[in-house]
């Protein structure tokens, strides 16, 4: 978790990096310090499953709230199917070779 | 005698005539007042990073032109520069100037619509149907040079296709255009 801090009045800049731990990664909100990450931890939950102990709403942002998983994990494996919908195709277009165009 | 009100949920989109695009509002309404309001976003969202991770860099430039398709060139610049900068590539001095007229130009009337469309929602339509008069100029030409005239998927990664415009319709153009917008 990487945080971009800046100060408009004194001009300071900082960034503070955290590691966290799978299986269940969890730190504090600063949601109730600065309100514009209010959507913002709410998208790192939703993308990578982070838990922001003490936000008012965690809830997924963007995805359905009952999507299965957080798909920019790397280990990440989409279901076959979304409410009957299917989600794969059974030949995906193949990828550009480098040295070709 | 008072009359007896009730608070109620009203669910306000997420297609709506009003929110330029599809959003939904979860308002909480007593009479005309609305004093909570829960926005649910997220029904434009399509996994951009996701799909990223599946193809060849240079397959994800189409996708780049619909982050957003009013300036698809900025976003064909920017994702091409990231590309060039992890692999360490250069392109030549005659992409640079290229990439920065379309840059601008689609930056100016992206900008257009912008403006005309902040006039149409405080209830002046004339000024739209100008805004859009004067994007054509510019459409033309990207049509020219890329043959599309919203997403260009023109800006490559190596600033690779194709280089052989702009040609003569190209020059001449700033004059003519600043000199016949009305304004």
């Amino acid at each position: 978790m990487v945080y971009h801090l800046h100060s408009l009045a004194l001009g300071h800049r900082l960034t503070l990096k955290l590691r966290l731990e799978r299986p269940a990664p969890s730190l504090a909100s600063v949601s109730d310090i600065w309100a514009a990450a209010d959507w913002m931890e709410r998208e790192a939950f939703d993308m990578f499953g982070l838990r922001f102990d003490g936000h008012r709403y965690l809830a997924r942002l963007l995805l359905p709230e009952d999507w299965v998983g957080h798909p920019l994990l790397k280990d990440y494996r989409e279901e076959a199917e979304y409410h009957g919908i299917s989600t794969t195709r059974e030949e995906a277009a193949p990828a550009v070779s480098a040295g070709e165009d | 005698m008072p009359l007896k009100t009730e608070t109620m949920i009203l669910n306000m989109g997420p297609q709506h005539p009003s929110t330029h695009g599809v959003l939904r509002f979860i308002l909480r309404t007593d009479g005309e007042i609305i004093f909570a309001c829960r926005p649910d976003v997220g029904f434009l969202h399509r996994g951009l990073e996701k799909i990223a991770e599946q193809v060849a860099y240079a397959q994800f430039t189409p996708y780049t032109d619909r982050i957003d398709y009013l300036a698809a060139m900025n976003c064909n610049l920017g994702f091409a520069m990231t590309v060039e900068r992890l692999a360490g590539v250069e392109v030549p001095p005659r992409a640079e100037y290229i990439r920065v007229l379309v840059a601008e130009l689609n930056r100016i009337i992206s900008h257009l619509i912008s403006v005309g469309a902040f006039a149409l929602d405080l209830g002046a339509v004339t000024p739209f149907t100008h805004a859009l008069r004067e994007r054509e100029w510019v459409s033309d030409l990207f049509e020219e040079l890329c043959g599309a005239r919203l997403t260009y998927n023109y800006v490559r990664v190596g600033a690779g296709w194709p280089l052989t415009c702009p040609r003569a319709s190209w020059t001449g153009w700033p004059a003519s255009w600043t000199t016949s917008s009305p304004g």
